[in-house]
């Protein structure tokens, strides 16, 4: 197990590294490498008779300084993540952009697996179609399109500000949070499950709203806008303390 | 006391040469690759080992070494290795500093001369 000494400075040199943008995946990785590398310079001054105190002093000495490793991740552009290579163009529209992605995604995810059901002749819902569906599936599947449209792009702008809060783009984070917001907000998609055997069902996927339901939309972005900055300011709070 | 480290701003573009040069001939692990720098240049160069692994991360987002994990001892290691691509890079890295090396060993015999 890590000594404490060893976890504290591990614990700061993980945060800022995060905090200059370095994608939490290499860091991990680098700390994981320096903590093992520590472990074998420990081990290697033991061997040639240094104290237990002795050798974790030389083994810091040879792992160099905080600052020295630091820059030397920083002097990667490499290791860096994607939104910190570009965190306005990320921070604006990455909200939007993958709400939208996600969405449509596992839409063509469900349909492309439903019709490979049906072609293989195993189809959750038989053709020709022998019932209507039943209301625990229709409640299930507004409970996930609910999901979809109104929890979803909080989450996704929630996460996304969370981790900007890192680099200090807090105007271009606020211009994402709006445009998600806006956009789920006008968004709107509907099923409609056909009650006779035979007939159709319904998909209906639209943007906007009319002169009436303004006001309701317009709240929703404005709920939505000021949940993300919740999770925004929350994890800058974090961050400071 | 600490060891005296090499003048960092001299060292740019240095540890990537010997790192590739090392993984070339066959995979280590990065204490392993540390040491093995230190032997081979008579710990003429010493920087702090930590720095040695953004640079191997990053020369593996270059696709020039690969990585994986193996069991040693009962403890896992990383061990890296050079690819075609890193080979490749090598014989750059290495043109490069002979032009160098060439020029300012030309330049330290003219003063020489030019002393004498």
């Amino acid at each position: 197990m890590p000594a404490p000494e060893q976890l504290i400075r591990f614990d700061r040199l993980r945060e800022r590294l995060l905090h200059a943008g370095i994608a939490s995946r290499h860091v991990r990785r680098t700390l994981t490498e320096l903590g093992e590398h520590f472990d074998d310079a420990v081990r290697d001054g033991r061997a040639k008779g240094l104290t237990a105190a002795a050798a974790e002093i030389s083994a810091w000495e040879r792992l160099g300084n905080e600052d020295e490793i630091v820059q030397g991740v920083l002097d990667r552009p490499e290791l860096r993540s994607l939104p910190a290579r570009y965190p306005r163009a990320i921070s604006a529209v990455g909200p939007a952009l993958l709400w939208v992605t996600v969405t449509i995604g596992s839409g063509f995810l469900v349909a492309g697996i439903s019709t490979a059901l049906q072609m293989t002749g195993t189809g959750i819902i038989p053709a020709p179609r022998t019932s209507i569906e039943p209301l625990w599936l229709q409640n299930l599947m507004n409970t996930v399109l609910f999901v979809y449209m109104r929890i979803l792009p909080i989450a996704i702008g929630a996460w996304m500000a969370a981790v900007f809060a890192r680099l200090h783009v807090r105007s271009w984070a606020f211009i994402g949070a709006a445009l998600v917001s806006l956009l789920s907000a006008f968004s709107t998609f509907s099923i409609v499950f056909p009650q006779v055997i035979g007939e159709g069902g319904e998909l209906n996927v639209g943007f906007g709203a009319k002169l009436e339901e303004l006001p309701t939309v317009l709240m929703l972005a404005a709920v939505n806008i000021a949940l993300i900055l919740s999770a925004y300011w929350l994890a800058h709070r974090r961050l400071k303390t | 006391m600490a060891p005296r480290k090499t003048n960092p701003e001299f060292m740019t573009g240095v540890p990537e040469l010997l790192i590739l040069r090392l993984l070339s001939d066959r995979e280590m692990y990065g204490y392993e690759l540390v040491q093995a720098i230190e032997a081979a240049t008579g710990e003429a160069i010493k920087v702090g080992e930590g720095v040695v692994y953004p640079i191997l991360h990053a020369l593996e987002e270059q696709g020039c070494l690969t990585s994986k994990r193996k069991p040693v001892n009962g403890r896992t290691r990383v061990y890296y290795t050079a690819t075609a691509a890193g080979k490749k890079r090598l014989g750059a890295l290495v043109s490069e500093w002979q032009r160098i090396t060439d020029a300012v060993s030309g330049l330290v015999k003219g003063a020489k001369h030019a002393r004498a």
